[in-house]
């Protein structure tokens, strides 16, 4: 069960890291800057992804589901707070939308995915799993540096883009 | 700003990674709350809204 549970948090690193890495293409490649509530979501998912990490690094603990999911709640709310921004009728989206959708708006569907994977994952979690840490798979592995270079990354793209104080809107 | 909370998750991993789960975890809520701070200085003061 142990090592399921692992793949299980190392997909979901992969797939938040499919979502970042799909939030710099359109910011590199269709030259969308991020606005801050943007990048706060980022943020957020990032978080998700950090304290999935410890699940693959520490073993499986009800804390780092804690973590995980403060982090997809304020990720949530983030996204939740830029729809209601736009949400009136006649008011513009922001960006580029995407299957029809605004980022923002994805951004809080990837954050309720999370909520009930995190809810799948709790239902496979047995209190023996936390005892156990076997040595990473390449697939965690690999999850793990791939995440933090996204995170790496985003840190130097945003201090070139809104340097040490408050980012402009 | 916003780089630094970036940064702050950067290291959060970097401590998993050297196998330092405490300080991981701090980092982790560390970033959550300046996530937070970062938030309300950038919206609360722009839009007001009626709750």
């Amino acid at each position: 069960m142990i090592n399921w549970q692992r793949d299980l948090n190392a997909l979901l690193i992969i797939i938040l890291s499919i979502v970042l890495l799909s939030a710099f293409s359109v910011q590199f490649f269709w030259h969308e800057s991020p606005c801050p509530l943007c990048l706060l979501q980022r943020i957020g998912m990032i978080s998700v992804a950090a304290a999935a990490v410890l699940n693959l690094k520490f073993g499986i603990q009800m804390a780092h589901y804690g973590l995980m999911l403060l982090s997809a709640l304020m990720g949530g709310f983030v996204a939740l707070r830029q729809i209601s921004l736009h949400v009136c009728p006649g008011f513009p989206k922001f960006g580029v939308p995407v299957l029809g959708l605004s980022l923002y708006t994805w951004s809080f569907v990837v954050f309720v995915c999370v909520v009930l994977y995190v809810a799948l994952l709790l239902f496979l979690y047995k209190p023996e799993d936390s005892r156990q840490s076997p040595p990473l798979n390449m697939w965690s592995k690999a999850a793990i540096f791939l995440i933090l270079f996204i995170a790496v990354a985003n840190t130097i793209t945003t201090l070139v883009q809104c340097g040490l104080g408050p980012c402009e809107e | 700003m916003m780089a630094a909370v970036f940064l702050l998750f950067s290291l959060a991993i970097t401590a998993a990674l050297l196998r330092h789960r405490l300080i991981a975890i701090a980092l982790i809520i560390i970033g959550l709350i300046s996530g937070a701070i970062v938030f309300s200085i950038h919206f609360t003061d722009i839009v007001k809204i009626n709750l």
